[in-house]
């Protein structure tokens, strides 16, 4: 509504009727003695099917007499579709409407009902306005909070009887009701339509109506199938239900932080760490506080309570690991009193650990952030254990306590530290608090109708009820209206399995996607620069996760099944509500992918290699993944081999996705041409340079290169070699760095930066990779941009890379002394015949300019742009930002 | 909004009938009540405004037509069987003008008559729902035999800040609105707290309705004389019925000077804090102190013996309903009449259960004398009676009403002598009472006393043995008529 109230608006009481003959009547005549000197009134009857001709004869003779009543008899639809006829009358006939109030044809309004609703409406420019609930003949009655809430009505129940008034603007919008007789919540389902199309309610406690209730009536049937009416709902609804849409109702309505800044103790509540915060005083804070204990349904208090500097603030903004910082942070408030946050800069790594302390803890080093629960809080107070709390700002702490560290590269430029502990400021707001007068009465209860709701401050566990992961990732839509997609991996170190994900999210990011990284498995992360833009948000949990698991067989391979011993909370909360999720190799998500795919995700499953055990049983996460087969949307393979070994297990050709792999970095041509004039200038005259890079181990074929190395010494095969790499799974008995270095190999320790990277494969003229199973090493790309000529077994899809004898050589031999022979006899060849290697450097040139992650992904992100529902765009419209500022709510700092 | 009943709306359209028959329909008396239906429609599946109460037809295909479409209608359930009437074509006058009286006339004419008695209806419908409620509440009060006649629902006490200006001016300017945390169900009466009251003239108005519908129930005008320090109870003339509503207290003064209403503790709860339209510092988070009561009305709260009539019914007698006091209790005298003397102490007040114990003895009666305990205006009294010893004989228990300034013995020995279990006027007669089993004894005056009198409360024994008959009896009940103190009003609060 967005004009003033008018003695000239009119104001329509729409009812539907079946069944009710006998009390129409009633309803009838109490809109009838209504009091309205301000606007006009008139009725419309939709009858619907009713059976008894009764209501012909009464609807006839009111009809008669008063003018304003209105009627229209349709065929049987069942309430929805009754209200709608009224509705359609109402545009159609009463153009000049301004407002609708439904009222059942069993109910009554008071004389003063539709007046102060209508007055109420204007006020407060709401889509609708609605009461508390009076029950007659059956007396019951229920208080419907002070405020109105989408959260609450989105995932606690109906808050919102259809006896509201309702503006015009909302049916202009082109809401109705659901007419579907499989929904047992009409009245609920229609706020739900009208909450996706922006519309707000607000509660009216200065009037009422007559609620009848009898013993049994259609709403008790309804509740009987509560679970299937629901269901109905949220598949309906689907929109409303996601995630970032309950995040974004929670950040604006009853946010789950509050965060108190040690440099000027001002506060702020916030759900969305992205989004404006609620700032507020310290006086309101008590006020809130003491309201939220004895009216907890009408007055929210965040649950969580942190204090810190806003330096400390703004540089967990910037590592992008703020939000999955705050879901480790309630989990950890879960388990002690007290969480003290660490941070610390690394340039390498970014990593999350954890530690618990009992109580009496001591030597804790100063926090930079505290987080603890607000129930806590009212312990503290209730118990009068205020001596106890203050411990926590001692050498010894009372508190049981948690302590989070945190590192991640520093930005180059860093605010000043506040010189007030975080542990002060919280001390000195719940003193504030405890010695406030408002104790005094804080357990009375001054609503006299009984408590319906929940309490607010509960809302957030409704929430991990709602969307079956605890914690919920903090996150809601993005401001920037982007996608978002969610790239699993298991660990981010630098293998290249993680390197195609990082490289898959940076062609997502330059599509408009927003990215995030999620760890599973593992707390830590290296830092790799080529990718360090790929995402926007990184996460990371490790507690619960299987890398492995053999809960179930699928053609005799292990997968993890939804019976797994595993706690599933902190997966489904946090990877609930993207709009893409890509899977690389997480085996414990694949159980949830169904899910997450029924709540609205798209979802892609990436695979690279096929494994072998020592029996050379083909093993490994491809199996796990076809065990899951139908949850997927999309498979993306490093190549055509694997595309065509799925299919041969049921995966659609057009589901899959061959992606070829590239290099992990990119080099300039002003690069190439150094390392190639080098290579020319150096002439052909030294000895052939050998290159190994990996790990040490029998699947790279470590032992066949020894051998090689042997052989090739033997024989007098002029080469120098350099190894880089480590023993990582040391999967044999001797020590290969010994072995390789006896046998004259430089053997340096793995290397992970582009330079150091560049610089090997520019020293080398041949890269050898003897493996027994690969993918499809990026390394061979790598090698290639640089002309370093890869020698390699012709493996699982090493022949997608290397044209043999045009930008590479393949080696093909069933056994291990085949490929010896075959390599040392290569090697031999190239080393007395250089000029055999020149044009086989210039096909790899050449192969690597073909080469680009952005051809590669093309397919892909173009499927993504067809399929991948953009939630952000159907979100609801938020108050927020709406110019009708939301009260309280700044600009974040 | 004007919603008498008119006649019969040319919008109503009560025949049906085809399209094609239009012509020899229009410009005639009924073409107003008419409904045409388009011969290509099959179906009808929805009617606005209209009543059909009658089909025409002029032709034979018409009249098939409209059958067809009659079918039809059948699927709206709702609607009656509906007539067909053949009619001939440009000789139909007088069959127009007949439809046009019965239907346009009559039907609005009974739509006229109807519309009053379903309005005459509603209300008594409303009215028999409210009766059973109460009948069932009344029928539940009697069997629990719940007599406490006024219960305490919600009590809110007074609260100085040391920075209170006071509202005062507020109130003589403007009003406040306090709403009451309970349910309207039942309640009978609200007390406020003054912390001082001028003693020159001037008058509180205080008004008291629902919120939800708006509704005025009860308004006092009181003289500032007829105030007193501390609580004032604010009676109803009766409890509010009906549906449970929140209620909403509305105060304001007029006169020279500033009465000092009492505030309460601050609550968080802000919609229950005092409202103004004018801003005040005191009544930031606060709101007043108040008590709220729930029972009969016209009895006043024991500790609140101040009670103003609605201003209305100020005129009205007052029941005072209260406990004896105390220090009353503390005074009784021994006026026994034996003619053994036990070597125990017989009557005498037990300290910390606000109670007199009367124990029996052989050949005698024990009594208790509560001097000047009754004052004039008493109506009734009563007692509650029990053996406090498990394994203690029963005795007989009384109570009498004994006149002022005379000893009471004469008076214990007759009611002694007659044995007699019928009540009068100033005896209850005797009761029987044993232990685990209290009684209750109780006097009810025709009319109230016209001066002070003396309470004696006697026991004696029933059979050889008085072992351990520790008879104990409390619960000192007066009801007593008062004169109303509250003056007449004749202003309202401001608005």
């Amino acid at each position: 509504m967005s004009s003033s109230e008018d003695p000239s608006d009119l104001i329509v009481v729409a009812m539907p009727l079946y069944g009710h003959a006998a009390l129409a009547m009633e309803a009838i005549q109490s809109v009838l003695s209504s009091n309205t000197p301000n606007c006009r009134l008139e009725i419309v009857v939709s009858v619907d099917g009713d059976i008894r001709n009764e209501t012909f004869d009464l609807l006839l003779l009111y009809a008669a007499a008063y003018p304003q009543i209105h009627v229209v008899f349709g065929v049987n639809a069942g309430p929805g579709g009754a209200r709608n006829r009224a509705i359609d009358f109402v545009l159609e006939e009463l153009p000049d409407a301004r407002a609708i109030y439904f009222l059942d044809a069993d109910n009554r309004v008071l004389p003063t009902t539709i007046e102060t609703l209508y007055k109420a409406l204007v006020s407060n420019e709401c889509g609708w306005v609605y009461t508390n609930i009076d029950t007659f003949s059956v007396s019951w009655r229920s208080h419907y909070g002070n405020r109105y809430s989408r959260l609450v009505h989105c995932i606690t129940d109906n808050i919102c009887d259809t006896g509201s008034m309702i503006s015009m603007e909302v049916f202009h919008s082109g809401v109705r009701f659901n007419d579907d007789r499989q929904n047992g919540f009409e009245d609920w389902e229609f706020w739900l339509s009208c909450i996706e199309h922006g519309f707000v309610g607000m509660p009216c406690h200065d009037t009422t109506f007559e609620y009848r209730l009898r013993a049994e009536s259609r709403f008790k049937d309804a509740n009987r199938d509560r679970a299937a009416s629901e269901s109905f709902l949220k598949k309906r609804h689907k929109a409303l239900y996601q995630r970032p849409t309950l995040v974004d109702f929670e950040h604006e309505e009853c946010p789950r932080y509050m965060f108190m800044r040690t440099e000027d103790g001002s506060l702020s509540c916030f759900t969305d760490p992205n989004k404006p915060r609620r700032t507020m005083l310290l006086d309101d804070l008590i006020a809130e506080f003491w309201a939220s204990i004895g009216e907890p349904d009408n007055v929210h208090f965040p649950p969580f309570v942190m204090a810190g500097s806003r330096a400390t603030l703004d540089l967990l903004q910037g590592s992008r690991m703020l939000p999955g910082i705050l879901a480790h942070l309630e989990s950890l408030s879960e388990k002690a009193n007290v969480v003290f946050v660490h941070l610390s800069n690394d340039r390498q790594q970014r990593e999350i650990s954890s530690t618990l302390h009992d109580s009496g803890a001591q030597n804790i080093p100063p926090a930079d952030l505290i987080f603890l629960s607000t129930a806590l809080i009212r312990d503290v107070i209730s118990n009068n254990a205020l001596d106890w709390f203050s411990s926590i700002a001692a050498d010894q702490v009372w508190p049981t306590l948690a302590v989070l560290n945190v590192c991640f590269p520093y930005p180059r430029k860093l605010p000043r530290r506040s010189l007030i502990s975080p542990q002060q400021v919280v001390l000195n707001c719940v003193n504030a608090v405890a010695s406030s007068s408002f104790r005094q009465m804080a357990d009375k209860r001054w609503t006299w109708r009984p408590m319906r709701f929940m309490p607010y401050s509960e809302l957030y566990k409704a929430l991990r009820r709602e969307l079956g992961g605890s914690p919920v990732l903090p996150l809601g839509h993005n401001q920037g209206g982007k996608r978002t997609a969610a790239l699993l991996v298991p660990n981010a170190s630098f293998g290249g399995a993680e390197k195609v994900i990082y490289a898959a999210a940076g062609e997502l990011r330059a599509a408009g996607y927003e990215t995030h990284l999620f760890v599973l498995g593992t707390t830590r992360m290296d830092v790799i620069d080529e990718f360090e833009k790929s995402f926007d948000y990184l996460h990371f949990w490790d507690e619960g996760i299987p890398a492995w698991g053999s809960s179930g067989l699928f053609v005799g391979q292990d997968f993890i099944s939804e019976d797994h011993p595993m706690d599933w909370q902190p997966l489904k909360g946090l990877l609930s509500g993207f709009d893409l999720v890509v899977n690389n190799h997480v085996m414990a998500v694949h159980p949830l992918i169904s899910r997450l795919r029924s709540e609205g995700a798209r979802t892609a499953c990436y695979l690279h290699v096929i494994d072998s055990t020592v029996f050379q049983r083909p093993a490994g996460q491809p199996y796990a993944a076809i065990a899951h087969e139908h949850c997927y949307d999309a498979f993306l393979t490093c190549s055509e081999q694997l595309k065509t070994y799925l299919h041969s297990f049921g995966v659609p050709f057009e589901k899959t996705f061959a992606v070829p792999n590239c290099a992990s970095f990119s080099v300039t041509p002003a690069l190439v041409s150094e390392v190639m004039s080098q290579r020319r200038m150096e002439g052909q005259d030294r000895r052939l340079r050998l290159l190994y890079m990996g790990r040490l181990d029998r699947q790279k074929g470590i032992d066949r290169l020894s051998a090689a190395i042997g052989q090739l010494r033997a024989s007098g095969v002029p080469f120098e070699a350099v190894a880089i790499g480590g023993e990582i799974l040391a999967d044999s008995a001797v020590s290969w760095s010994d072995r390789l270095r006896e046998q004259g190999v430089v053997v340096r320790p793995p290397v992970f930066s582009s330079n150091d990277l560049i610089k090997a494969l520019g020293w080398a003229d041949i890269l050898v990779m003897p493996s027994r199973w690969e993918g499809a090493p990026l390394m061979i790309a790598e090698a290639q941009q640089l002309g370093c000529v890869p020698i390699a077994t012709d493996v699982g899809a090493v022949g997608e890379l290397i044209t043999h004898w045009e930008d590479g050589i393949l080696i093909d031999a069933p056994t291990d002394v085949g490929v010896v022979t075959e390599l040392v006899s290569t090697i031999r060849e190239v080393a007395n015949n250089r000029q055999k290697l020149a044009p086989v450097v210039e096909g790899c040139l050449r192969s690597a300019q073909r080469r680009s992650w952005s051809t590669s992904f093309a397919s892909f992100i173009g499927w993504c742009d067809d399929t991948v529902v953009n939630s952000s765009a159907v979100r609801p419209k938020s108050r927020a930002t709406d110019e009708t500022a939301y009260r309280g709510v700044v600009a974040a700092e | 909004m004007s919603l008498a009943p008119r006649q019969l709306p040319a919008s109503r359209k009560l025949v049906l009938a085809s399209a094609q028959d239009r012509r020899a329909i229009e410009n005639s008396a009924i073409e107003h009540l008419v409904r045409f239906i388009d011969p290509g429609v099959p179906d009808i599946t929805l009617f606005r405004n209209t009543f059909p109460l009658l089909a025409i037809a002029f032709s034979n295909e018409t009249e098939a037509a409209l059958k067809t479409t009659l079918a039809s209608i059948r699927r709206l359930k709702t609607i009656p069987e509906i007539s067909l009437l053949r009619l001939d074509q440009g000789n139909s006058e007088r069959d127009f003008a007949l439809i046009q009286a019965l239907l346009s006339g009559g039907v609005g004419q009974l739509a006229s008559f109807s519309a009053s008695i379903a309005s005459e209806l509603t209300l008594l419908r409303r009215e028999r729902e409210a009766l059973l409620e109460n009948y069932r509440a009344l029928e539940d009060a009697f069997q629990a035999k719940n007599w406490e006649p006024l219960t305490e629902a919600f009590a809110h006490d007074p609260y100085v800040d040391p920075k209170d200006e006071g509202i005062g001016q507020l109130l003589s300017k403007s009003f406040i609105d306090q709403l009451l945390p309970v349910s309207s169900h039942g309640v009978a009466g609200i007390a406020l707290h003054m912390n001082f009251v001028p003693k020159s003239a001037g008058e509180l108005c205080v008004t008291l309705s629902y919120v939800e519908s708006d509704e005025t129930i009860m308004e006092w005008i009181v003289d500032y004389k007829n105030l007193v320090a501390e609580w004032n109870y604010f009676s109803l003339s009766r409890a509010c019925g009906g549906s449970a509503q929140t209620l909403r207290l509305r105060v304001s003064t007029s006169g020279s000077e500033t009465i000092g209403l009492s505030l309460g503790y601050p609550i968080a709860s802000e919609r229950y804090t005092i409202r103004s339209e004018t801003e005040h510092p005191d009544l930031d988070m606060r709101p007043l102190a108040f008590r709220v009561y729930t029972g009969v009305p016209g009895v006043a709260p024991v500790l609140t013996p101040n009670m103003i009539a609605p201003t209305d019914v100020s005129d009205a007698p007052r029941i005072q309903n209260y406990h004896l006091p105390v220090d009353l209790l503390k005074q009784t005298a021994d006026v026994s009449v034996r003619t053994v003397i036990p070597d125990f102490e017989t009557v005498n007040f037990l300290e910390h259960e606000n109670a007199l114990m009367c124990h029996p003895v052989p050949g005698g009666i024990t009594a208790g004398a509560i001097s000047g305990a009754l004052e004039a205006g008493t109506v009734s009294v009563s007692v509650s009676a029990i053996i406090d010893h498990p394994e203690g004989r029963p005795a007989a228990v009384s109570i009498l009403l004994a006149p002022a300034n005379e000893d009471p013995r004469p008076r214990v020995e007759e009611a002694g002598r007659s044995g007699s279990n019928s009540p009068s006027s100033v005896f209850s007669g005797w009761r029987k009472v044993g232990p685990g089993n209290p009684v209750n004894i109780n006097i009810q005056l025709d009319e109230p006393l016209p001066g002070p009198m003396n309470l004696v409360v006697l026991s004696g024994a029933i059979g050889d043995s008085v072992d351990f008959s520790w008879l104990k009896i409390s619960d000192f009940r007066i009801a007593k008529q008062a004169v109303s103190l509250a003056g007449r009003g004749k202003t309202h609060v401001q608005q």
